[in-house]
């Protein structure tokens, strides 16, 4: 049986994902791609957004989400902060059920 | 050597002073590092547990701050630099600086513990700091009433770090576990200095205190080598 994510990988995952698709891409491709449920994934949207790591764009096509600087700064420091979360016993209570 | 610390005379050896200075430099020092990089941390993730293990970590430096300042200022005073006449204005900062340190010393305790509770309600930590302070400042002995409280905060911090290390095996986990458990050792040992007299104790304490921060120190600078390598 598959692990459950922590909260920090799920948010990695969901950036992958966004940053995969050189900037833009709808909410729906997220949703596949990321495994989650669609509460889930709005939940972690919204989040994301919040912590602007991630922004959107609405146009005629619809709702599109492109990654930022401080996503992109969370991915490629991401290990150095899991490792600090976990050793410290700061690593948040799991959110993806 | 007699060195003014909360209500209570310390009985420090001679030949220890300039090397409790020195510990005690290091113990800013220490504290103050990891607190900044909790905040790096908090700055790139938004994580707020990361901020407010920042938090307790800046309460102890502030109180390591304190402590120097204030030994610093007596035995200027001791050593008589400083005119009979300013006696009146040197008690009243000492009364100011001694509650100072206790103060923040036990923030920087409830806010590491309440970190580990992974609550994200902002009334428990309100809790916790209101019935602390108050057990301190209604007791006759806040010096001991503070080492008593830290004790049993660093037993339950303690605790929760063995319990993760059980869980998740990662070594830097059971270094920060041993070196809460120090602090602890070290905790129980001044409650005793200050009551008791027992300058042996004092010395004892501060090794443990030092060996603590290093290990906690270690763990971090484990963790910031891994992160460089992996990139």
């Amino acid at each position: 049986m598959e692990r459950k994510r922590s909260r920090l990988e799920v948010i990695r995952d969901i950036l992958l994902v966004i940053r995969s698709k050189n900037g833009k891409i709808k909410p729906t491709q997220i949703l596949y791609k990321s495994n989650l449920s669609h509460i889930m994934m709005s939940d972690y949207i919204r989040e994301l957004m919040e912590k602007d790591f991630i922004k959107e764009s609405r146009s005629s096509n619809g709702r599109t989400y492109s990654i930022t600087e401080k996503g992109i700064k969370y991915l490629s420091e991401y290990n150095t902060i899991v490792n600090f979360m976990d050793s410290f016993g700061l690593t948040p209570e799991n959110k993806d059920f | 050597m007699l060195i003014f610390n909360m209500s209570h005379l310390y009985i420090m050896p001679d030949w220890f002073f300039e090397l409790n200075l020195i510990f005690e430099l290091i113990f800013i020092v220490f504290t103050a590092y990891i607190a900044y990089y909790a905040f790096k941390i908090y700055k790139l993730s938004n994580q707020k547990e990361s901020r407010d293990f920042g938090f307790g970590f800046s309460f102890l430096s502030l109180s390591y701050i304190l402590l120097i300042s204030m030994n610093s200022l007596f035995l200027s005073f001791l050593s008589g630099n400083l005119r009979v006449m300013e006696l009146d204005d040197i008690m009243g900062l000492r009364n100011l600086m001694i509650a100072s340190y206790l103060l923040f010393l036990i923030l920087g305790f409830i806010t590491i513990f309440y970190t580990t509770l992974k609550s994200k309600s902002p009334r428990i930590y309100s809790m916790l700091a209101i019935l602390c302070l108050a057990a301190v400042y209604f007791s006759c002995n806040r010096a001991l009433i503070v080492y008593i409280l830290s004790s049993l905060l660093l037993l339950f911090i303690s605790y929760n770090y063995i319990e993760e290390y059980r869980k998740n095996k990662n070594k830097n986990t059971l270094l920060v576990g041993l070196g809460m458990i120090f602090l602890l050792v070290s905790n129980v040992l001044m409650g005793f200095v200050g009551n008791y007299a027992l300058s042996g104790f004092y010395v004892l304490s501060r090794i443990f205190e030092i060996a603590a921060y290093s290990l906690i120190m270690l763990s971090l600078i484990t963790i910031l080598k891994n992160g460089k390598k992996k990139k």
